[in-house]
């Protein structure tokens, strides 16, 4: 059945019985919504933000709430549903008080994902910090020692103690990659596009490092003889070493930059020839001219310019300076210079026309320089030079005071009358700032201020040439490094979005921050000392230009990351509120007024709760309640206060819930996340592997996420049988899988116990073991492909292979009968059985989510039958208390006497289950009511419901004799089974003929090498005929074992499962770090020589697949 | 001399008023005296700014007094009671010529129906209701109609639902029976939640049985088996008088299995509101008898589709079921000759705010706003000036003064940006400031909202804290558009009626009186002298002849004066209050 339908001014057909927002979406109309999403059942209309338009509607009608019917006129987007969206987001904005990204980020003038690369330092993951840090950050090494660090500055652990050393920790990580690296980014497939660069300083090498990342051809031309600008001319060695400076900047260089050193603008090229030449230019020639003190004698050659005196040192062409020098000026330059000054004459004075407080120089170098013996005079100011005889003696200074705060907000310094004084010097440096050279570009036709910096748009940093672009120093005048780090690359995406003709994104990414932040937010935070570096001690560093500043060894490095408090959203990257508010740009601030401070919920293991970025959308009340049957959470209160909270707004922890993480799963912003089973939660972006979770036989289908080979998180494949729904084990047990005491290396016993072995060293002795005599045991966590690489090898070795199960007797139990254990139909065909009768199983607490299915078929009208006293939370079900055999059978004998029994069936089963048919057709109504324990009425009931209508029987871990039952009713009236086995592959392993063995039964054998593949069952013993036991584990070796293998985890393994109900499954090798369990065992079988030589997993699985019995192929969702 | 009946409003009106205690005194006299008097406890009668009221009847007549305390109740026990005579000062309303006979002028433009037995009979007593032909209608609907007749002759009369929206009865019956089911439920809200209405709550506590009887026909009409009244907790007095009237019914087999001996089987169940407003919306009052949190869903489906527990459900208002019997009985014609074209019948209204005869009206639909307000509610006390009328609660909205003439019918209403709602009427004079009385509807409607939709739960604080802004003189040029839009956009994208109405206050005020809202944000100032941080009350020298009365009633002594010297008040110390302005004779009080 179709309706037709408009959807802005287009019919479509639809199907009926859909809502507005799925008939939107098939349409390929993108609705924003909040409170819907397609694992719902009821739309709960809360969010008003999926609104349309319906013709002859008074109001907005909410997509998802709305159903389509024959003839509806739907408008989805027009000035005035944005409007309303909009609004609707800022609503929702204006009582959203957390923040998207933290201070740091904002307040470093790169934006730098300061969080991220912390936090990957505090997980001791150098190698994602790095990544993370050079997406913003070409130059860390630089910058980790040279930038005043404003990230710092408003790190709210200022709030609690001290801010974190970024700073040191961005140099950390750069040394370390610089070491063990470099890691640089992919370089795009060649543009044919060039590019020259004009001055190699930060901005130029900047700009350089992102458009070759592009795959743009560059050229940087440089004045100097090598790379760097004021890196290399104006910081002092002692702050940042040249060696280390030409490390970073080669690295980045090796990305297949073309530099021309000794290239001067204006001298050996113009920018008309590079105009011609190139696709677009940047120029980034800084300001190296010392600003004039315009005093009488200046131009004495004793009297410097700072940024001149420091270049000739780089140079190595140093001034002669005499005994003692006097700097004029109070920012970094005069510290550099002076420090500089000091360690090659005797007396190095700083002079400065305000106080200390008023230095622009930062506090700590004020302070080394003060320690290094710098001498500092305060509140004077020269007014001439005094020469004499052509020698320079000094400067005729005035004594100055403070008046009236100036437009920068410091106090004016005023000259004081009749103070005047001689301050003695054989030198003077003038460092009070510097200028542009006006000239060289007035000469190029590019347009400036009245300051000399080049005019440019913003935020494209393109001058008045077409093709010319610049930035740093030029533009802004001096400033920091990493303004102009961060002009290079704003500048390069300009240049990109020119050459492919496309239009700037010129979006800022709107993001949501705290309302207020004062001290009483932090005061649980527990302090920990800032983390400080050694420093040379100051009466060394001032003989030489040793670098003072030594950084963090790694220890350092990792305890103070650890300092981070992760202010950060750790939804940032999925969040659909801000995905929306940047869609619709949305302000978060068009609404001034009361927001909420809810404390942080972080009571429960696994799930982090914060209310404040709640949108009341209500998913979580209803999943919880729906699909779970236990309503953890609840709204409470009314207005502007109404919330989202667990029952009696207790912590999360002492509610009912059970850890399986739906409501995380479907919360759309940050309200709800799962706690990363790291140090810190980044959050990272992670790589994302599909794959099946073998933790039981379920199989739920899952996305495995890690970061840098460590798990990150696993994630439900929402859109796959499964849907959001998973259990605590497959969900959140995951922390010791980043265990750092996992091992690698196979253990070899000794006389003093195990000791660490090679490969070559285990399995060549192994192999000898084995050869004998040999006993492969497969635990049910085999994947199908190392069932069958051990099956053929201890086939060719006329060995034994057994696989031992936990639940070995509802298997003995069935297979007599059925002739195999299997479900005949998968867990998506239960809602669509009429009659589904639960038998003596926990689906609350175990096999969860095959109760949140049989729950969903409830819900869709499915009648369900529970027998016995397990939980089973299924609103409507019936429930009858008696189980076992008696109850069983009374349900054969029922369907005997009803004549359900189809006439062929009995020919079909063996002659003892015959007889038990038999005895039972011969029961009387109460013998029948006797036997059961159960009214006969009821009987008849179900056993009519399950074997003529759609009927199934859920059931697993039963007795042998209970599954037998099972098993003959199966067979005599065509009810469909699903067995829940506990081990994940048994069905597999089973389906490759495999025999199994019990542990009794494995007792009773004798005299045998023994190989056992996967974890031993809890209640293994060694054989004692054993003669040589070879085991694997992960942590804990068995103290029994003759030789222990590391085991990966099917998270770290390729290969195929098949599920308890019967689907083949891919898992996905998530981690690469550890040797798979097919790999052992064909290293175990090329040493055996026994022709198995197995390079390919993908023939193995080719081979054994006619074997398995599956109901579905899911090997390629 | 036969019997004299003494009876006591004993309403919750009755009762506030000090109904109590009168009734001691009747009751102590009563065990004295050797003469056949009868007392009766009766529901509210409506002039409830008379209470406590007592009434004395004999063969000669019905006398009723109004204001009556312990000694006024002696002496009238004495003199009429016992000796016949009645007292004629306190009798209602003015003496007639001949000075001897009361008039009630409160009565003479009102029908009452809905209210006929309201404060005429004993609500706890079923033989009162019998007496005064109850559940007649029933026996007639079981023994003389079909339900496809009862829907005609309900259809017929042009009942619309009192609950506020005004949805034909009758259509809504005819939904419910065709709806298919092998369970129906029948719904009557009694969550009445409006700030000054009061209506269902004295219909209740003076006539229950007409509700039930109302109740028990459209169950029979639409094959309902279950009902439920959902009444506020915070009526206890109904709920008591409901659980009598419940039992009393299904002791006389008008409720429960085979009722009057058919095989109609029906029961009512009472369900007390824990005092949410938003319960009071159909779908939320339907969430809330489920067990679950009061939120509204979006219909459709409806609740005659897919109501309570998912069966189809009628759910009608408590005055419209009181109706039903009297429509039944009377018949169609009789009930049409009461109203205009398209609202017939009457309708019964709460009056409250600054009238002088606060109380329970009931009047034809049609009657006019400036009849209502002024010849039955008796106009405004003082001598100030009319200045609106709030209909429909929180969710609706002001009738300024040049719009008295409006009939109150629901169109009629409707065009001029309110609603007719469920019938609560404040009156506001010249004193109110308009901007704060939007300000104190929208207050209420934040508090109320469920939480659920977006622009109800956070838009309405936001549009509340625009209104606060301007009240306190903190207001800008653009917070007049910003309201404006904000109240469209909540108008518009909100589930219920209590989101979709929220605004409305709003934008009737700022439709009338949009020059108040200019006064406060650009001239800092409140027309109304209301809003205290923009007020200053100034003693006007000419007319202040130095009584005193405002030195005394101030509050925070800060009125200086003497007798015979003019008084004045020490603005530091004024907390702006207006105690002064209401007590001065001589109108001296002014606002600055």
């Amino acid at each position: 059945m179709t309706v037709e339908i408009s959807i802005n001014n287009r019919k479509y057909r639809v199907p009926k019985d859909i809502t507005v927002l799925e008939a939107c979406h098939k349409a390929g109309f993108e609705i924003p919504t909040l409170c819907r999403d397609k694992h719902h059942e009821k739309p709960f209309t809360s969010c008003f933000i999926c609104l349309v338009e319906i013709q002859g509607a008074p109001r907005f009608a909410p997509a998802c709430g709305t159903k389509v019917r024959e003839g509806l006129v739907i408008k989805v987007e027009s000035e005035k549903i944005f409007n309303a969206r909009k609004t609707g987001l800022e609503l929702l904005l204006s009582d959203h008080n957390a923040d998207c990204k933290p201070p740091c980020h904002w307040k470093c003038p790169a934006h730098a994902d300061v969080q991220g690369y912390v936090n990957a330092i505090a997980n001791s993951d150098f190698r994602t910090s790095i990544e993370i840090l050079r997406k913003r950050i070409p130059l860390p090494g630089t910058l980790g020692r040279v930038c005043p660090h404003p990230c710092e500055t408003d790190c709210r652990r200022n709030y609690v103690d001290r801010p974190v050393s970024i700073r040191n920790l961005k140099r950390f990580v750069a040394d370390w990659d610089l070491e063990n690296g470099p890691f640089l980014p992919e370089v795009k497939p060649e543009t044919g596009k060039k590019i020259a660069i004009v001055g190699g300083g930060p901005a130029g090498i900047s700009c350089a490092y992102y458009l070759r990342q592009e795959g743009h051809e560059i050229t940087i031309y440089e004045q100097m003889p090598a790379l760097g600008g004021m890196l290399r001319y104006g910081i002092p060695e002692y702050r940042l070493p040249k060696a280390q400076l030409q490390k970073e900047i080669d690295a980045i260089i090796s990305m297949g930059i073309k530099v021309k050193t000794g290239h001067r603008l204006g001298r050996e090229f113009s920018l008309d020839e590079l105009e011609k030449e190139y696709d677009a230019v940047f120029l980034s020639i800084g300001a190296w001219k010392s600003k004039g003190l315009m005093l009488e004698g200046e131009d004495h050659p004793s009297v410097i310019g700072g940024i001149d005196f420091l270049r000739e040192v780089a140079l190595g062409k140093p001034s002669r300076l005499g005994e003692r020098v006097v700097v004029v000026g109070g920012g970094n330059t005069a510290i550099d210079a002076a420090r500089t000054a000091l360690r090659m004459s005797s007396r190095s004075t700083i002079l400065y026309r305000r106080t200390k407080a008023e230095m622009p120089a930062e506090a700590y170098e004020i302070e080394e320089a003060a320690e290094e013996g710098v001498e500092f005079i305060f509140l004077a100011a020269p007014v001439a030079m005094v020469v004499e005889n052509g020698v320079l003696k000094g400067m005729k200074c005035l004594r100055m005071e403070l008046g009236e705060a100036d437009e920068s907000g410091r106090r004016r310094p005023q000259p004081i009358e009749g103070s005047e004084f001689l301050l003695e010097a054989d030198a003077v440096i003038k460092a009070i700032g510097q200028d542009i050279e006006k000239g060289i570009i007035s000469e190029e036709k590019v347009d400036q201020t009245k300051w000399g910096t080049v005019k440019v748009q913003m935020p494209i940093y393109k001058t008045n040439r077409s093709k010319v672009f610049a930035g740093g120093d030029l533009v802004k005048g001096p400033s920091l490094v990493v303004d102009a780090v961060y002009m290079g690359r704003k500048a390069s995406e300009a240049i990109t979005c020119m050459l492919n003709d496309e239009a700037f994104p010129n979006i800022m990414d709107i993001v949501s921050t705290r309302r207020s932040v004062d001290e009483s937010l932090f005061v649980d935070v527990e302090k920990v000392e800032r983390v400080e570096p050694e420093y040379l001690p100051a009466r060394v560093r001032k003989t030489n230009f040793s670098e003072v500043d030594l950084g963090f060894t790694e220890d350092d490095a990792v305890n103070e990351a650890k300092r981070c408090m992760s202010c950060g959203c750790q939804d940032v990257y999925e969040c659909k509120l801000k995905l929306y508010m940047n869609d619709y740009q949305a302000d978060p601030r068009r609404f001034q007024g009361a927001t909420h401070d809810h404390k942080v919920d972080d009571s429960h293991p696994y799930i982090l709760r914060e209310p404040n970025k709640c949108v009341k959308c209500g998913k979580c009340v209803e999943i919880c309640d729906r699909y779970r049957g236990i309503s953890v959470y609840g709204f409470a209160g009314r207005g502007f206060d109404a919330t989202v909270a667990p029952t009696l707004n207790k912590p999360l922890a002492d509610s009912d819930c059970i850890s399986c993480g739906d409501c995380v799963s479907v919360c759309p912003v940050g309200a709800l996340t799962e706690k990363i089973p790291l140090e810190k939660p980044g959050p990272f972006p992670a790589k994302v592997t599909p794959s099946v979770c073998t933790r039981c036989s379920v199989g739920c289908m899952i996305n495995i996420e890690t970061v840098n080979d460590r798990f990150y998180r696993i994630t439900p494949r929402s859109n796959l049988w499964n849907g959001v729904h998973m259990c605590e084990t497959g969900r959140f047990d995951l922390g010791w899988t980043n265990d750092p005491g996992r091992f690698h290396t196979p253990l070899v016993k000794g006389e003093d116990g195990f000791r660490e072995a090679s490969w070559e060293e285990a399995v060549s002795p192994m192999a000898a073991k084995i050869r004998e005599t040999p006993m492969i045991i497969l635990r049910p966590t085999c994947t199908n492909e190392e069932a069958y690489i051990a099956r053929e090898m201890a086939r060719k070795l006329k060995g034994e292979i057994y696989l031992i199960v936990d639940d070995h007797e509802t298997c003995d139990g069935l297979y007599p009968v059925l002739g195999n254990s299997g479900s005949t139909i998968t867990f998506e065909d239960i809602e669509k059985q009429d009659q589904i009768m639960i038998y003596n199983t926990d689906l609350v607490n175990r096999f969860s989510v095959v109760g949140v299915k049989v729950r969903d078929a409830a819900l869709k009208g499915r009648s369900v039958t529970v027998v016995g006293d397990k939980p089973h939370r299924i609103k409507g079900a019936k429930v009858l208390k008696n189980t076992g055999c008696g109850f069983l059978e009374g349900l054969i004998a029922t369907a005997a006497r009803e004549q359900l029994i189809s006439g062929h069936a009995y020919d079909l089963i063996s002659h003892s289950e015959q007889e038990i048919l038999n005895r039972l057709s011969m029961l009387s109504r109460e013998a029948i009511e006797e036997l059961s324990g159960s009214g006969y009425e009821e009987l008849a009931k179900i056993a009519r419901t399950l074997s003529t209508e759609n009927g199934v029987i859920i059931f697993g871990m039963s007795t042998k004799e209970e599954a037998r039952r099972i098993a003959l009713f199966k067979q005599i009236t065509n009810v469909q089974l699903i067995v829940l086995k506990r081990g994940s592959n048994s069905q597999g392993i089973s389906d490759l003929d495999i025999p199994r063995i019990t542990l009794s039964e494995l007792d009773a054998l004798s005299r045998k090498n023994i190989f056992m593949l996967g974890y031993p069952p809890e209640d293994f013993r060694r054989p004692e005929t054993c003669r040589f036991l070879a085991m694997q584990a992960t942590v804990e070796p068995p103290p029994y074992a003759d030789m222990v293998l590391p085991r990966s985890v099917n998270y770290e393994n390729e290969g195929t499962v098949v599920t308890t109900d019967r689907r083949l499954c891919k898992l996905g090798r998530s981690l690469s770090i550890r040797k798979q369990n097919w790999e052992i065992l064909a290293d175990l079988a090329r040493a055996l020589d026994i022709g198995m030589d197995i390079t390919d997993l993908r023939e193995v699985t080719d081979r054994l697949l006619p074997e398995l019995k599956f109901n579905r192929d899911d090997r390629n969702l | 001399m036969s019997r004299t009946i003494v009876r006591i409003g004993y309403a919750s009106c009755g009762i506030a008023a000090g109904a109590k205690d009168v009734l001691s005194v009747v009751e102590r006299r009563m065990k004295k005296g050797s003469r056949k008097v009868q007392l009766q406890k009766t529901g509210c009668i409506g002039i409830c700014f008379d209470e406590p009221i007592v009434e004395v009847i004999n063969d000669l007549g019905q006398w009723t007094y109004r204001k009556v305390d312990p000694a006024r109740m002696e002496r009238i026990y004495d003199e009429h009671v016992l000796g016949g005579v009645p007292v004629y000062e306190w009798t209602v309303g003015e003496l007639s010529t001949d000075g001897k006979k009361a008039e009630k002028p409160v009565f003479e433009h009102q029908r009452r129906i809905a209210l006929r037995n309201t404060g005429v009979i004993d609500p706890e007593s079923i033989e009162a209701y019998l007496e005064r032909q109850g559940y007649k209608a029933l026996e007639k609907v079981i023994r003389e109609m079909n339900p496809d007749s009862v829907i005609k002759e309900i259809m017929d009369s042009g009942l619309r639902g009192r609950g506020g929206a005004g949805f034909p009865t009758g259509l809504k019956w005819s939904f419910c029976k065709k709806a298919a089911g092998d369970k129906k439920y029948l719904i009557c809200n009694a969550d009445e939640g409006d700030p000054g209405a009061f209506m269902d709550r004295n219909l209740l506590e003076g006539d229950p049985h007409s509700v039930l009887e109302g109740m028990i026909i459209a169950a029979h009409t639409i094959g309902a088996s279950e009902g439920y009244i959902y009444c506020r907790a915070e009526y206890p007095l109904a709920i008591r008088r409901l659980k009598i009237a419940i039992e009393q019914a299904r002791e006389k087999g008008y409720l429960g299995d085979s009722i009057l001996g058919t095989d109609l089987s029906f029961d009512i169940r009472l369900k007390e509101g824990a005092g949410a407003f938003v319960c009071g919306e159909e779908t939320a009052l339907i969430a809330s008898i489920e067990g679950e949190r009061g939120m509204p869903r979006i219909r459709p489906p409806f609740p005659a589709e897919a109501g309570l527990w998912g069966k189809p459900t009628n759910n009608n208002n408590v005055e419209t079921y009181a109706n039903i019997p009297w429509i039944i009985l009377m018949g169609a014609k009789e009930f049409q000759k009461f109203g205009i074209k398209s609202s017939r019948g009457t309708k019964v209204f709460s009056l409250a705010g600054k009238i002088n005869r606060g109380g329970l009206v009931e009047v034809p639909m049609g009657t006019t706003l400036r009849r209502i307000i002024f010849e039955i509610g008796g106009g405004i006390p003082g001598d100030r000036k009319f200045k609106a009328v709030q209909l429909g609660g929180p969710s609706g909205g002001c009738i300024p003064t040049h719009l008295l003439d409006t009939p109150v019918d629901y169109e009629s209403i409707m065009a001029h940006g309110a609603i007719m709602g469920s019938g609560g009427m404040v009156v506001m004079d010249e004193n109110t400031c308009m901007v704060e009385i939007a300000r104190y509807f929208l207050s209420f409607t934040q508090n109320e909202s469920c939480g659920k939709c977006t622009f109800c739960r956070v838009g309405t604080l936001r549009m509340l804290e625009i209104l606060e802004r301007i009240t306190r003189g903190d207001g800008r040029e653009s917070d007049i558009d910003e309201l404006k839009d904000l109240a469209e956009l909540i108008r518009t994208s909100s589930l219920c009626g209590l989101g979709q109405g929220a605004p409305n206050p709003v934008l009737t005020t700022l439709k009338y009186f949009e020059n108040e809202y200019h006064a406060h944000i650009v001239e800092k100032k409140c027309p109304a002298g209301a809003c205290r941080e923009l007020t200053t009350f100034i003693i006007d020298e000419e007319a202040c002849r130095a009584c005193g009365l405002c030195r005394k009633a101030c509050p925070s002594d800060a009125i200086e004066g003497k007798p015979g010297v003019k008084h004045v008040i020490v603005q530091d110390r004024c907390i702006k209050c207006g105690s002064c302005r209401e007590v001065c004779p001589f109108d001296a009080v002014g606002t600055g």
